[in-house]
């Protein structure tokens, strides 16, 4: 399932377009072992997509440092997208065939929510103008939400709750 | 159409939060609420069964144990008194806004702290305007900028609740704050979800903090009496 939803918001607002989409995990380490080697090879703005199921599309997008601050102006962007707070000075993250993709996400979700975030690494960029981020993006797709505050209101009374689920 | 009837036992979830000052709660607490899903109302409809208590608490309620006051953590105001910086969503500074007070109950009471830390509550009126993804992350307890409180009985603004905005700055006056105006106090539940957002919001462990800061300490200490 494409991350259609930051895809569409960054190209409209920020004329981004991919840089390529890898169809697997193991073909996105394929072509990068490591952070270091991601960011050389993408021209900045330019995001890659990774559509193994498992990942249910996530990108990665590269953006020069000044891009990034004109992002974050925007906090309905900014939302989507998470700051990135670590300059590109430390090496951090390798990727491997190995590890499982999902696990490798999780963690950058994790670091995310931490406000560490994902840190990606030029170390062939000494002048440390790029950062990276990565596009944490909700699948809204199925979400229910309240029609009205009458949704929402209403009490159940037991220790044990229950609500049912619509398959 | 089939429906799937889901069971979540609330004692789990309080049993998680009683140690709501471990890094780790925040993560927990997400996980016991992971059933709900993408089920944005149902999220809503159990922290409003569950975060509130029935009426803004006083010294009574706690039948003789517990000492005068005026106003305790996680109380939600109605204010004009206090100031809030470089506001992330619209705010009209002259009329009436909504805040929760951050600080422990006890250093809120009169003649404490001079100032208070608040955080304003944005309402939510729509699902559709630019708060739905800030609404859907704090809901999913997925946004450490903000926290989710729902629809408070008796005021109409908060059509679908309030985010506590974390990007901004609100404080107000010791002495205004007593006099403010009480909506709501939180319950247990309510007020161990707010400590353990606070925990994650502020002290969350950090590997490079530790990294930076990494000492070669001395394995003793000796000293002369």
């Amino acid at each position: 399932m494409p991350n259609s939803l930051s895809t569409i918001n960054i190209n409209e607002k920020y004329n981004l377009s991919p840089s390529f989409v890898v169809d697997s995990w193991s073909q996105f380490t394929r072509k990068f072992s490591s952070a270091s080697s991601l960011i050389p090879n993408i021209p900045v703005g330019k995001y890659i997509e990774v559509k193994d199921k498992k990942l249910v599309g996530d990108c990665f997008v590269i953006f020069r440092r000044t891009d990034f601050d004109n992002l974050n102006m925007l906090s309905s962007m900014a939302s989507k997208v998470t700051r990135c707070l670590v300059q590109i000075d430390r090496i951090t993250t390798t990727f491997s065939n190995n590890e499982k993709p999902e696990q490798v996400i999780q963690l950058i979700h994790e670091q995310a929510k931490l406000g560490i975030e994902f840190t990606v690494i030029s170390s062939s960029n000494s002048n440390s103008d790029y950062f990276g981020s990565y596009v944490v993006e909700e699948d809204n797709s199925d979400l229910k939400m309240p029609k009205s505050r009458k949704d929402i209101e209403g009490k159940i009374n037991d220790k044990e709750k229950s609500y049912s689920q619509g398959r | 159409m089939t429906k799937k009837k889901v069971i979540l036992k609330v004692d789990e979830l309080e049993k998680i939060l009683e140690h709501y000052h471990r890094s780790d709660c925040w993560k927990k607490t997400k996980t016991w609420f992971a059933p709900f899903g993408g089920n944005i109302g149902e999220r809503a409809k159990f922290l409003k069964a569950n975060m509130y208590t029935p009426k803004p608490l006083v010294a009574a309620d706690g039948k003789g144990k517990v000492a005068e006051f005026s106003v305790l953590q996680g109380d939600i105001l109605k204010t004009k008194a206090a100031i809030t910086y470089d506001p992330v969503f619209d705010f009209i500074p002259d009329e009436y806004s909504y805040y929760i007070v951050i600080p422990s109950s006890c250093s809120v009471q009169p003649k404490k702290y001079k100032q208070v830390l608040l955080a304003r509550l944005s309402p939510i009126e729509s699902t559709e305007d630019v708060m739905r993804q800030a609404f859907v992350t704090s809901i999913k307890f997925e946004n450490n900028k903000s926290f989710y409180l729902p629809p408070i009985d008796g005021e109409s603004p908060g059509e679908f609740g309030f985010l506590a905005i974390f990007e901004e700055v609100s404080h107000i006056d010791n002495k205004l704050l007593q006099s403010a105006q009480r909506v709501a106090s939180l319950s247990l539940i309510g007020w161990h979800l707010l400590n353990a957002f606070l925990v994650n919001h502020y002290t969350r462990p950090s590997a490079d903090d530790s990294t930076l800061r990494q000492l070669a300490y001395d394995t003793e200490w000796s000293f002369y009496e």
